[in-house]
């Protein structure tokens, strides 16, 4: 019975959250640029305007580039059951290396449907997001990692658990330190790349979904609204370990508005910052290894 | 002394009169006798099987043959257990269903190679595989072994005509050739300190198990493509016909693996805590070395090769972590790492031996393995497509197929010992390890993602790619069968550890489960992920009438007709990732324009990237060269001189009588 009323409750964020919180990242932004801005519900507007539109498919593109774009969305929707990103426990009793592999199973498909029009846009977008998972992955698991090696357990519900031990603030600020970063990366949001702009030489994301148009386009912007929305709500429950045991309500206000704060925050950031080189992308990546790495020497040196 | 089991004994005889029936068959029968040997292979493969599950089924039971065939007074022993068993299964159904492969395969070999050999080697192999596993005495073993080197040595050798097949051959020989005096001299050492050649009298502990041990594992590694002596795979396997690939790398490497696993962990022979640390360490250096040069790779069996490398690694990590807790007392952490490597074990069999006959088809259909040439061939080859796509998203551990499930269990074991352990040093080591296993996991991913985008996808690159042609229907359906078995294995692991536990229970006694361990949510998952493709897929079926869809070029910055070689290639696309580790391959770039306003107008623009083997070129070769050199000097007592020849027997003579009277 909790279950299903579980589902629901993450169905129902999971269908308006992600593109309110996208509306909000561009309202907030707008502002600080001093522009009216677009409504937030504006993204609800596009992608239900994609979605009556026909599609323009590359001749070169086989049905790996139509399949892709749904495998992916399925992948993301598993995983946004599995991680109690709203602060209420998950419908399914999820796994941090499963869900991580499950995203990595999503960007497999989106990689391969890249390369598949035989572009070079969309190849040399695959072929970035590929070398940034290269250290983003295993940053954001080792993190992870350091809270399921001192929880004994490798499922959300154990080490996303308000644990005791001394040190738990540095340890939940190192790994929200490390998630934030990852989850930049991941997203292909500043510093890493720049969401808005269509620039060849900079673009991960936007490169790789080139070709796609109409539905196609519909669904992987929305499944790439919900990974937002689902790592940055995983940094706020990684900092919501600080706030001890407290009741459910209060977790899933505090949630909510530590994602509002966190669009504001991306907004902040995408308005004053300039995007890296992408040569020194892996620099940045770095520091996020180096921040799980110190949390799990933290956890090692306390035993 | 136990009863002689018949069953296991009779079907032994089974196998052996089968696989000798059939070089039989290829050496006296004219004809073409694909059709007949495929199906004496299949019913080999059977009695395999049954075999094996004879051994999983009974209590352990001994076989000694009878008197003619033993070495000196020690009998030629087999001894059936589960692990025995585990691996004969693994053979049998690799070989079972290889064998559809097999006729379509072969009918390109038949005007460049003499069948009769290939046939001849190939039974031989298929039974000195499964003697090796079975052995219980060294002497047994070692001839098993050797059987086993020398025919798959003749199956690397099947296409000779070609310099660098010979190359292999000489290569793959060499390394046999050290793996077996390793072995030898560890095994000769053991039975001096033990006084018996037969494994389960084998109890070494503390020191006096170092030196023999360390021989041994040597000898082990160099077999079963171990960083630093996995050198030979990426040599032999580019040679060798596809579907003895997929028999070495999908099951021969394992075979050492099942020797490690036997003489290391279970009921050690070799019991110190320092082989659990190198195993480990060996494996974690593989599974990176080898995947990040397989990554830059663009000969499809050399980046398999490369590929294999890698997960021998993470299997010995398996096996070296499981040996460390366990001395460490965490008995659970070791009982699941021990599970998770021989899961891996069956995991990568499915998929390596699925991917290299992808790799055979694509040979055959297309006259090249370089995927710089290929591109588009999932429009003309749409099974193989299907197929290697599948099976290279399960080698990438992508859930829900069954890479994944063994890599999560590995993960399992990691974090187990790391918050078991009781050592601050070891705590972080075995978290780092899981870091370690992410970045191979990534590093997979890229490598494959670029394998099938750059081969399956996009535009052909080359005639011969445009002109590709699928294999015939055996090849297909062999490849489909592998596909399967790895969907179906994702599908099933809490089945595999049930049948898993009796092995990891002979080696950490104990009362739970390995199936324990698995908290994974995996049919919410399945439920999920296939809710939404059904009803996605429902959508865009019923919604395709109303859309209008148009069919375009791909955008090209409106230049129009850019050739196909505007793509991105498997070089370009593993570009950042190679400067990122560039100190691993010494990777360099370097970029030329040429004309008269080189930075606005340039004529030609050439760019180049080099890589480095680094530990061909700065270890092996200068040992190789050294020997060379030595040979040129001796080379100089041979100059038809009676007086250096009547010297040197004075010589030699002098030393023998002062080596003799030194010993006495």
């Amino acid at each position: 019975m909790t279950v299903l009323l579980l589902l629901i409750a993450y169905l129902a964020h999971i269908a308006f959250l992600p593109l309110l919180f996208i509306g909000l990242v561009r309202w907030v932004k707008a502002r600080l640029q001093g522009r009216r801005g677009p409504s937030l519900l504006q993204p609800f507007w596009d992608i239900a305007k994609l979605l009556r539109k026909g599609e323009t498919i590359s001749e070169t593109a086989t049905s790996t580039f139509r399949l892709a774009p749904l495998a992916s969305l399925a992948a993301i929707l598993a995983v946004a059951l599995m991680v109690p990103w709203l602060g209420l426990p998950s419908p399914i009793a999820g796994d941090l290396i499963l869900a991580i592999y499950l995203l990595a199973a999503g960007k497999f498909c989106t990689s391969l449907a890249a390369l598949d029009t035989g572009s070079a846009f969309g190849a040399i977008g695959a072929s970035r997001e590929a070398a940034i998972s290269v250290q983003a992955e295993p940053a954001l698991l080792l993190g992870l990692a350091a809270l399921a090696s001192h929880a004994r357990d490798s499922r959300f519900s154990a080490l996303l658990a308000p644990g005791g031990g001394e040190h738990t603030i540095i340890l939940a600020l190192l790994v929200g330190a490390a998630a934030w970063l990852c989850a930049m990366a991941e997203l292909s949001r500043m510093p890493i790349d720049d969401p808005t702009t269509h620039l060849e030489l900079t673009m991960v994301h936007e490169a790789m979904v080139l070709e796609n148009s109409g539905r196609s386009l519909a669904l992987i912007e929305y499944a790439v609204a919900l990974k937002t929305v689902l790592l940055l709500g995983l940094v706020s429950q990684i900092l919501l370990i600080l706030a001890g045991n407290q009741t459910l309500a209060f977790h899933y206000v505090l949630s909510i508005v530590l994602l509002a704060a966190s669009a504001v925050a991306l907004a902040i950031a995408e308005t004053v910052m300039v995007k890296l080189s992408w040569r020194r992308v892996p620099n940045m990546l770095s520091y996020a290894i180096g921040a799980s790495a110190l949390a799990c020497l933290l956890v090692a040196m306390r035993g | 002394m136990t009863p002689q089991p018949h069953l296991e004994s009779n079907l032994l005889y089974a196998l052996a009169i089968c696989w000798l029936v059939a070089p039989g068959v290829a050496v006296f029968q004219k004809a073409n006798v694909d059709r007949l040997l495929g199906v004496i292979l299949a019913v080999g493969s059977l009695i395999l099987l049954a075999m094996g599950v004879a051994a999983f089924a009974y209590a352990t039971t001994n076989i000694a043959l009878p008197s003619p065939f033993s070495f000196a007074g020690i009998p030629v022993a087999f001894r059936f257990d589960p692990l025995a068993g585990l691996f004969l299964c693994v053979i049998a159904v690799v070989t079972g269903l290889t064998v559809p492969y097999l006729r379509g395969y072969c009918s390109h070999l038949t005007d460049k190679a003499d069948m009769r050999i290939f046939w001849t080697a190939l039974s031989a192999l298929l039974i000195s595989m499964p003697l090796v596993a079975l052995s219980a005495n060294a002497l047994t073993f070692l001839v098993a072994w050797e059987a086993m080197s020398l025919t798959s040595a003749m199956l690397i050798a099947t296409d000779h005509s070609s310099h660098s097949t010979r190359r292999a051959t000489i290569v793959y020989l060499s390394a046999t050739r050290l793996a077996t005096a390793f072995l030898a001299s560890g095994f000769l050492w053991a039975h001096a300190l033990t006084a018996s050649w037969t494994f389960a009298d084998w109890h070494l502990s503390g020191t006096q198990a170092l030196g023999p041990g360390v021989l041994v594992l040597i000898g082990l590694a160099v077999k079963a493509g171990s960083w630093p002596f996995h050198i030979w795979l990426p040599i032999a396997h580019p040679a060798a016909p596809a579907p003895v690939s997929a028999l070495m790398s999908g099951v021969m490497v394992k075979v050492a693996i099942a020797a490690i696993v036997r003489l290391f962990v279970l009921s050690p022979a070799f019991n110190h805590p320092v082989f659990g640390i190198v195993i480990l360490t060996i494996g974690a250096i593989s599974s990176v070395w080898g995947i990040l040069f397989a990554l830059i790779q663009n000969d499809l069996k050399r980046l398999l090769a490369y590929s294999t490398v890698e997960n021998v690694g993470i299997i010995l990590m398996g096996v070296g972590a499981s040996s460390l807790a366990a001395h460490a007392g965490l008995i659970v952490a070791a009982r699941i790492a021990l599970a998770a490597s021989l899961l891996h074990v069956i995991n990568h069999a499915a998929f390596k031996s699925g991917l290299f006959l992808g790799a055979g088809t694509i040979d055959m259909g297309t006259g090249t393995r370089n995927i710089e040439l290929l591109g588009g061939l999932s429009k003309r080859m749409k099974a193989t497509c299907a197929c290697f796509t599948l099976a290279g998203a399960a080698i990438c551990g992508l859930p829900p197929l069954n890479g994944f499930a063994s890599e999560w269990l590995l993960y399992q074991g990691f974090l187990g010992a790391s918050s078991g352990a009781h050592t601050p040093i070891e705590r972080f080591s075995f978290m780092l390890l899981i870091g370690i296993l992410a970045l191979v996991g990534a590093l997979a991913m890229a490598c494959f993602v670029k394998a099938i985008g750059v081969a399956f996808l996009g535009r052909p690159r080359t005639k011969a790619a445009e002109n590709a042609h699928e294999g015939d229907r055996g090849m297909v359906a062999s490849q489909a069968a592998f596909t399967v078995t790895c969907i179906v294995l994702g599908l099933i692991p809490p089945v595999l550890l049930a049948v898993l536990n009796p092995i990891a229970r002979v080696a950490y006694p104990g009362a739970d489960s390995v199936a324990a361990a698995w908290t994974l949510p995996t049919p919410a998952m399945l439920v999920t992920l296939a809710v939404t493709l059904l009803a996605g897929a429902a959508w865009m079926a019923r919604t395709k009438a109303t859309m209008p869809e148009r069919r375009y070029i791909t955008w090209e910055c409106g230049f129009g007709a850019l050739g196909p070689r505007a793509q991105v290639n498997g070089t370009s696309f593993v570009q950042p990732i190679a400067h990122t580790f560039s100190v691993v391959f010494q990777y360099a770039e370097s970029v030329s324009i040429e004309g008269e306003s080189r930075r606005l107008f340039p004529d030609k623009v050439t760019a180049t990237s080099t890589t480095e083997p680094v530990l061909e070129t700065r270890l092996y070769q200068p040992v190789t060269s050294m020997f060379g050199w030595l040979g040129d000097q001796i080379l100089h007592l041979q100059e038809g001189s009676i007086h250096a020849y009547l010297l040197t027997m004075l010589i030699t003579l002098l030393i023998l009588l002062a080596i003799g009277g030194a010993i006495q």
